[in-house]
């Protein structure tokens, strides 16, 4: 349709042009007087006035098809329109009133000596005639009310041209007004046609020209009537006029042939009508029969499909929708779609409209609508835009699946995702997914903690084996490849953390069998590190306690010899008759007994179960027992210094208590053969680790010689002496023994460095409170 | 001044019997309660030295029938058995306060223990 108006318009532009171009010529041919521009045939020519007047028509024409451009063109090609239509009036004002307003003379004036008729310049009858229709047809043309007006006059233009054509036809001047020329005639039909063509909506021009039945059957009859029968006439007339045929032959020949050719015009214009109403009828029983499948299609569909104007009315609801939504379709159609969208998602309409009108699809959009109940559903959406037969978006068709099974599906496998998740970390234990290859693949937030990262990404999709113990990963890859081979179990191992901390986990595995099919293993581990210490120290405190029963025992069995046999030397040491060798063998035998008798008194002390601890005030323990060694420490020149705080009480059994103090104040003693300075001070402190707990702390301070570095580990343990000529090596392991006892805690620093040698002990021992701990700490720290 | 010894180990009994009787204590030795009961009627200790723990009669209970005796006899008990302190502790129950000395004791400690006795008897005017 577009392509056709374009196309008019410029044959219109092209026909006018060649109007301009004739008035042009014609008006040069005056001027420079040559017959042949002035259209000079068969004895007549065009008037210079007839000249201007096609000119100022196709120039009047060629604005009009510009008129939208500018403003002032419209304005301009209709003064030139009334310019001609009042020239060709006035002019027949003239030929019929015979008057003469002088307007015949104002083109060409120098030129009417070349005049050969009665009125100089004027133009024919026929002439003013078709240029006044022609005016009307061009003050009309562009006006939509008076388009078809226009194309009347158009036509009645052509309607003159062809008669004044049939006068020369037929020798007939009278039609042709006598002076009216044959270049004329032709260009007013040529200005009828553009005239046609340059109209803006084409009644005419749509019959004659289109390419429907009618159309095609109008262009045959027309240049049938319109060329047929002049020729068929023609020839008849000159036949008769040569006396060929008669006239009553002539004119009945020429009447048989005319009807013939009609009929069969007629006949197959109707075989043509016919057969384009069969097609039309086929076509719609077509389209109707596609319309009905295409409806049941839409209706059978799982899917709702809806349709929608591009102002959101909805213009068709199939039977889908009707379920999906809970409304009948004609309680929606003719409803805004608004019916079945959320308020809160109203804004999403506008969005979908604006790309539908940008010709865009909307493609399974995911979103919620609202059933007539006001429930709402998860649907896909695919919207479409519908099309006119222009390609202009009118509508939308929308697809819509209800996914509400699906999303709750959806919701409900990430519920239980997330349950499981949180079970997983809030697990206080170290829960992880190792491949059968060892790569990790899964560890919660206290398992990472335990291996010491500080995000997941530090471990997860790495080695595992990296982070087990060298000694253990063996073990730990076999158990993997095991659990991963279907069984369940459990592994004890160690494990280093990032950072270098090991620890020892208890786990109990189990095979997981991945989506794809791949067995992995699912490990709950548990940090027994500190049960494993709590074992150890149990059984090392049991083995103890058996050892002390044993020692106690012999201790027991061996006393009462001991007592004969330390009389017995008594007596003999004192038996007159010895000699002097004699006499010190004696006295020998009697020290080396002291020594044994010293050992077994201390492994008494050891083992002593049983009887109830008392309130001791440590301050006056301690200096008891300074009283005690101050005879030893003068002998050894050693000078003391004491600061002790009085009144603090623990609690505890006294001559166990007196045996520590005692036992380190000897070591200290024998540490300094050769004088020294004893520090010792007793002081309260706090406990911060075990809720600010009051405590006391005694040290005992010596300059002695020191204790070397590879003997520090070994001063708790039994037998270990440095002293072989008269330690027991009993000492300090019954001190560790004991202090442990009293729930203190000990602590040793010692430098063996010349000239700042010397050894600090300090035991920290809880002040007097009702209940005494059965476990306690021993720590030992060295400071070199 | 007269010690009697009591224990079940003779050998231990009769050594100290020697060291006291050198030192100029008149001593004698009795190797198991029964019979230290029944040397009192020919011998009045002024102080007894007893083992604790003896077949029959145990030393406490022995102690505490001389002292009944003879009130103003010393006690001195000598063990180093762990049971001693439980019988001791139901020995102060009943208001005995008597000196436990640990075996071995280191014989001139013995004999200075002893003499401290004695001169607190004599000094008592007996």
């Amino acid at each position: 349709m577009r392509d056709q108006s374009l196309s008019r318009q410029v044959t219109a532009k092209y026909l006018s042009l060649l109007l301009v171009a004739g008035g042009a010529a014609v008006l040069a041919g005056w001027q420079f007087r040559i017959p042949l521009l002035k259209g000079e045939l068969l004895g007549s020519f065009v008037s210079p006035n007839a000249a201007a007047c096609f000119s100022l028509c196709g120039v009047s024409i060629l604005l009009q098809l510009r008129a939208e451009q500018k403003r002032w063109i419209h304005p301009v090609a209709l003064a030139l329109a009334g310019v001609v239509t009042l020239f060709a009036a006035a002019t027949c004002l003239e030929h019929w009133f015979k008057l003469d307003f002088g307007i015949d003379r104002l083109l060409m004036s120098h030129r009417l000596e070349d005049w050969t008729l009665p009125t100089p310049g004027r133009f024919a009858v026929n002439t003013c005639v078709a240029f006044t229709f022609a005016g009307l047809s061009l003050l009309l043309l562009r006006r939509d009310k008076g388009a078809p007006i226009s194309e009347v006059f158009a036509g009645l233009v052509l309607l003159v041209g062809y008669q004044s054509l049939l006068g020369y036809t037929y020798s007939a001047a009278v039609l042709y007004a006598r002076v009216m020329a044959l270049v004329t005639i032709l260009l007013f039909l040529v200005l009828g046609v553009a005239l046609l063509c340059a109209s803006s909506r084409h009644y005419l021009g749509d019959i004659l020209f289109s390419s429907t039945a009618g159309a095609v059957a109008s262009r045959r009859m027309l240049a049938a009537i319109v060329l047929l029968l002049p020729s068929l006439n023609f020839i008849e007339l000159w036949a008769e006029r040569r006396g060929y045929v008669s006239l009553g032959s002539g004119t009945a020949l020429a009447t048989i042939i005319a009807s013939g050719v009609f009929a069969m015009m007629a006949l197959h214009t109707a075989a043509m009508l016919n057969e384009t109403d069969r097609r039309r009828l086929d076509t719609e029983r077509e389209r109707a029969r596609a319309g009905g499948l295409l409806a049941a299609i839409v209706d059978s569909s799982d899917d709702a499909i809806i349709s929608k104007n591009l102002n959101g009315v909805i213009t068709s609801w199939n039977k889908s929708a009707e379920r999906l939504f809970g409304y009948k379709a004609e309680e929606a159609i003719g409803q805004h779609i608004t019916l079945i969208i959320p308020r809160e998602r109203w804004e999403e309409e506008n969005t979908i409209i604006g790309r539908l009108r940008r010709g865009e699809r909307v493609d399974h959009f995911e979103t919620v609508r609202m059933r007539k109940d006001g429930s709402r559903l998860y649907l896909s959406l695919t919207i479409s835009p519908v099309r006119d037969a222009a390609g202009i978006v009118i509508g939308a068709s929308k697809v819509a699946r209800d996914i509400t099974d699906r999303k709750e599906a959806e919701r409900a496998v990430r519920a239980s995702e997330e349950r499981f998740r949180a079970i997983v970390e809030t697990t206080p234990e170290c829960v992880k997914l190792v491949a059968a290859d060892g790569t990790l693949q899964h560890m919660n937030s206290l398992g990472l903690a335990m291996v010491e990262a500080d995000s997941a990404e530090m471990v997860v999709g790495k080695n595992v084996y990296d982070l087990i113990a060298p000694e253990h990963r063996e073990r730990f890859r076999e158990f993997n490849e095991r659990i991963c081979g279907g069984e369940r179990g459990s592994l004890e191992f160690d494990i280093v953390g990032l950072h270098g901390t090991r620890r020892h986990m208890e786990t109990h595995a189990a095979p997981l069998q991945n989506a794809d099919g791949t067995v992995v293993q699912l490990a709950v581990a548990r940090d027994v590190s500190e049960r494993r210490r709590t074992d150890e120290r149990l059984r090392k405190t049991e083995k103890m306690a058996a050892a002390g029963q044993l020692a106690a025992s012999l201790a027991h069995e061996i006393n009462n010899p001991l007592s004969s046999v330390t009389n017995a030397l008594y007596l003999l040491q004192h038996h007159s008759e010895m000699d002097g060798r004699s006499r010190d063998l004696v006295k020998l035998a009697a020290g080396e007994l002291a020594r044994m008798a010293r050992i077994v008194k201390q492994s008494l002390a050891y083992y002593r179960p049983g009887n109830i601890p008392q309130d001791v005030d440590l301050g006056a323990m301690v200096e008891e027992s300074l009283q005690v060694f101050s005879g030893k420490l003068e002998r050894a020149g050693i000078r003391v210094g004491k600061k002790i705080l009085p009144g603090y009480c623990v609690v505890g059994f006294s001559d166990e208590i007196r045996q520590i103090i005692d036992n380190i104040l000897l070591n200290a003693v024998e540490a300094m053969p050769d004088g020294g300075k004893l520090q010792v001070s007793l002081r309260p402190h706090h406990d911060w680790r075990q809720g600010k707990r009051r405590r006391v702390r005694l040290t005992i301070a010596d300059s002695g010689s020191g204790i070397s570095k590879e003997n520090r580990a070994k001063i708790f343990e039994p037998f270990f002496t440095t002293k072989p000529e008269k330690g027991t090596g009993l000492g300090l392991w019954v001190v560790r023994g004991l202090v442990a006892k009293h729930d203190c805690s000990i602590r040793v620093r010692s430098s063996d460095r010349d000239g700042s040698s010397g050894t600090v002990i300090s035991i920290s021992w809880p002040l007097a409170t009702p209940t005494l701990a059965r476990t306690a700490k021993v720590e030992t720290r060295m400071v070199v | 001044m007269r010690v009697l010894v009591i224990d079940d180990e003779k050998n231990l009994a009769d050594t100290l019997v020697w060291i006291l009787e050198r030192a100029g204590f008149e001593a004698t030795s009795a190797y198991d309660g029964e019979s230290a009961l029944q040397r009192l009627d020919t011998f009045q200790p002024d102080v007894v030295i007893s083992d604790v723990i003896m077949p029959g009669i145990n030393g406490i209970e022995v102690c505490t029938r001389i002292q009944a005796r003879f009130p103003k006899c010393h006690i001195l008990l000598f063990s180093g058995q762990t049971a001693t302190n439980e019988l001791l502790g139901e020995a102060r129950e009943h208001g005995l306060t008597w000196e436990l000395l640990a075996k071995p004791m280191d014989p001139d400690e013995l004999l200075a223990k002893v003499t401290t006795l004695a001169q607190k008897s004599e000094s008592a005017g007996v």
